[in-house]
Parts: structure tokens; C-alpha cells; sequence
């Protein structure tokens, strides 16, 4: 019986034009379908009713519309092409902002270190390094210097944290990529090249007498000679310490 | 809605330019600048559309306020409107809109003054409440109607207008919504529900139903 009843209520929803024998035969039995549908007929002799009143006639006169439409002042979309301006623009920057991520070097990357050591040195006191192998117009390992500070380290090998223990006067020279031309050719042992030079380091063209780094390759011959003369004091100091260093003379 | 012979009798009687051509010849002349085109269409859809914008704010000067804006609307926009569906259809969704945006702004506006007067104006409750004069020639059935279509909320009110005053088709409502037939159905369906369950008491205590 319940089924039926819902059932009924279900009917009842789907707007049906009049009772079937099966409804009047359940409604006569269904007090509550019974209200149900006696509910139904007073909603819609109601509905009848309102239908039937007349709606009154819009007194709108087109003269009032044209008159309106000349004088109001033309809305014209303009958000539309506004937008499509700020996304493509959006769009653009973040385009950059991606760019500029990608393209960005890191700090663990030797490259990008001195990038950044280069940004750095923008300053007044810029100091410019000039390259010069003897015999030769440019080193072929020195075609693009890359320095870098070394990490300090405790003894037992870690880095140092603190940058106030990091030598002033120490710059690493990073090997630049080989250029095809050399690729197997016999070139010194060593493998990695280091810099020492006292600080500061004299700008070019500040002084009547120009400076250059002298470049060595594991002999200290080799070192005076790039000097341009014989190994200075500082060399010769330091030659028991690094084997593989350049030694900078000024 | 019977209007298609009301509407060319109307197109006749008020000595149109183009009483003869559809709506969508009269959209492309309109749309051209052809102000003719523009009053035809004016005069073909002033009365359909004051019907359902009376039906829904139950006050004639509401109505007309609206039905102005509505065709002030849809010609101003004219060059936006792409012919996916009929010329009538598309003001009649401008029309609700605009019946909509009313609501809620006479809502606000009467919480407004509610709170001001420290909610202490009960009459303002209803959100069209009856002109004097009206209430004297109703008669008991349609005042409960109205107050009951008055305590709905205004997408169950334009879903009984549409379908169960205007009698609208049900395929038309779901253009003018914008959703399917079915959604439709079912949105009546909750509407009537809603709406019964406002008037139900408003009936019985008339005695109308027991």
C-alpha cells in the first residue's frame, strides 16, 4: 500500500490531466492520497484563477525606448578586449618568469659562480684580468676564466661554514670546457689550475705600468717564463705548497 | 504562450515598417542600424514580456520600469546576440535577469532599512507586499497566492511564473535557463514543492482546503 501511495505522489508531480480508474479505485481506499489529490485540485483551480486575471497593458511607448536608446551613452563592451590584453600579458610574463628560472644559474655550478662573482665585481673597483700564454694570442684552456672561491675546509675534510675563514687572497680557476681542436692532443698533467695573487688586484690602465697574471703549468719554469721574467718571491714561497698553482706575480 | 496572433495584430494595427518579416530578418536589419526593424520587434515583444515580468514582481510599474530596461538591454547588445536561439527566447532571459538583480536588490534594501529600524518593520517581510487599492478587488484566493509566491525565493518564483502562469513550454524554459529538459522538470518540480508547502497553510486558513 505504501508502494502505491508513492507512487501516486509520483503521478501526481508529472502533471497528469485527469484521475484513472486506478487512482480512483486506490483513492477511495487512501485517506492521505485522497488529501493528496484534493490538494492538487485546489492548487490548480487556483492557478485557473490567477490565469484568468487579466495583466494590464504595458503603456511603454517606443518614442521613450528610441529617445532613451539616442541619449544614453553607447556600452559598448570594453572588459572583453581588456581581458584577452591582461591574460595575453599574464601569459607573457610567466613565460619570462619561466625563462628566467631556467635560464638562471645555480650557486653549486661552477659557471654560474662566477657569473655571479662577475655581477659582483660591477662595481668602481671592477678588476679586469687579461690573459696572455706565452707564444700565443689566447691559452686554449683559458678561454673563458672561471673563478671561483675555494671551500675552506676543517681537517677533517668538511667545508668550513663561515666565510670570514675563507682566504682573501686564494681564487680558483676552474678548467673551462676542452675545445674540440684539442681533444687528444698532449697537454701538462694537471687537472686542476689555481690562482694565488695577493689582493687587491691593480685595475688595468690605473697604473703607467701594466700587470699581467702570470699562468703556469705545474713547472715553475714554465710559470717565469709566462711571467715574463724570473719566479718572484711569492713563487717561489708558495711552490712547495701547490704543485698545480699559478702563481700570480704584480 | 499564445501570443503568435495577438503579436501580428499588434504588428498591423500600430502601422509597422516590417510587420510581415520573422524575428530573425528583423535582428539582421537591426543590426544594421535599421531603427524600423528595431521598433517592430519593440512592439511584437512588449506585451510577452511585460506578461512574464508582471507575473513575477506583481506590480505594474515595476513591470514597465523593467521592461524598458530589458529592451534598452537587448538592442544596446544586439551586435552580441549570435542567433543560437530565438530572438524571443533571448530577451525573455534578459527579462528574468533583470527581475533577479531587482529582487535581490529590494531584498538588500529592505534588510537595510530593517536594520536601521531595528527590525521592527514587519510588513517589509514580503518583498512586494499588495498596493491598497489592489487589495480591496482581490478576493481572498489570489492574496494567498501572491503572498505565497512572494515568500519564494526568486528561482522557484520565475519557474512557477513560467510554467504554471505563463504555461510555457517546457522545452522553451530550458532554452531560456539554458539547461535540459529534464533539468528543467525536475527544477519545476522542487519549485512546486516549495511553493505548495508556502501555501498550503495560507489555503487553510481561508478554508480552502481542509
Amino acid at each position: 500500500m505504501r508502494n502505491l501511495c508513492r507512487q501516486f505522489a509520483g503521478w501526481l508531480e508529472s502533471e497528469p490531466s485527469g484521475l484513472t480508474e486506478t487512482w480512483r479505485a486506490h483513492l477511495e481506499s487512501c485517506a492521505a492520497c485522497r488529501a493528496l489529490w484534493q490538494q492538487e485540485q485546489a492548487y490548480r483551480a487556483l492557478l485557473r484563477q490567477v490565469r484568468s486575471e487579466p495583466v494590464p497593458a504595458c503603456q511603454l511607448r517606443w518614442e521613450a525606448i528610441a529617445l532613451r536608446l539616442q541619449t544614453r551613452p553607447q556600452r559598448r563592451i570594453l572588459w572583453a578586449p581588456r581581458l584577452a590584453w591582461g591574460l595575453g600579458m599574464m601569459l607573457a610574463v610567466g613565460v619570462a618568469i619561466g625563462l628566467w628560472f631556467q635560464t638562471t644559474p645555480r650557486t653549486q655550478n661552477p659557471d654560474s659562480a662566477v657569473r655571479l662573482s662577475q655581477r659582483e665585481s660591477a662595481s668602481p673597483e671592477r678588476t679586469e684580468l687579461r690573459w696572455r700564454s706565452a707564444g700565443s694570442e689566447a691559452h686554449p684552456f683559458a678561454a673563458e676564466p672561471v673563478l671561483t672561491e675555494p671551500k675552506p675546509t676543517h681537517s677533517d675534510g668538511e667545508p668550513e661554514a663561515s666565510p670570514e675563514a675563507v682566504p682573501e687572497a686564494r681564487t680558483r680557476i676552474a678548467r673551462a670546457p676542452e675545445p674540440a681542436s684539442m681533444r687528444g692532443a698532449v697537454r701538462p698533467p694537471t687537472t686542476q689550475i689555481t690562482m694565488l695573487a695577493p689582493e687587491p688586484i691593480v685595475p688595468l690602465g690605473d697604473t703607467p705600468q701594466t700587470e699581467y697574471l702570470p699562468v703556469r703549468y705545474g713547472e715553475p719554469a714554465a710559470a717565469a717564463v709566462v711571467a715574463g721574467g724570473m719566479p718572484s718571491k711569492t713563487q717561489h714561497a708558495m711552490e712547495g705548497v701547490d704543485e698545480n698553482a699559478i702563481i700570480c706575480s704584480f | 504562450m499564445n501570443r503568435a496572433g495577438t503579436v501580428a495584430m499588434d504588428d498591423f494595427a500600430s502601422g509597422l515598417a516590417y510587420p510581415t518579416l520573422s524575428d530573425e530578418q528583423l535582428v539582421a536589419r537591426a543590426k544594421e542600424g535599421d531603427t524600423d526593424a528595431l521598433e517592430t520587434l519593440f512592439v511584437r515583444y512588449r506585451q510577452p514580456v511585460f506578461r512574464l515580468v508582471y507575473r513575477s514582481v506583481g506590480n505594474a510599474d515595476d513591470a514597465e520600469d523593467i521592461v524598458q530596461e530589458v529592451f534598452l538591454k537587448a538592442f544596446e547588445r544586439l551586435h552580441t546576440f549570435r542567433e543560437q536561439s530565438r530572438f524571443s527566447t533571448w530577451l525573455m532571459r534578459i527579462a528574468l535577469n533583470l527581475c533577479t538583480d531587482r529582487a535581490r536588490a529590494q531584498k538588500r534594501h529592505a534588510e537595510l532599512l530593517q536594520r536601521e529600524a531595528g527590525y521592527k518593520l514587519a510588513w517589509m517581510t514580503h518583498p512586494n507586499p499588495p498596493e491598497p487599492e489592489e487589495v480591496v478587488q482581490q478576493n481572498a484566493f489570489h492574496e494567498a497566492f501572491y503572498t505565497a509566491l512572494n515568500r519564494l525565493p526568486e528561482h522557484h518564483r520565475q519557474l512557477i511564473v513560467m510554467r504554471d502562469l505563463e504555461e510555457m513550454e517546457y522545452e522553451q524554459m530550458a532554452e531560456i535557463l539554458n539547461t535540459t529538459v529534464g533539468g528543467v522538470k525536475l527544477r519545476v518540480m522542487r519549485a512546486r514543492r516549495a511553493f505548495k508547502a508556502v501555501l498550503e497553510p495560507l489555503l487553510r486558513q481561508i478554508g480552502e482546503i481542509e
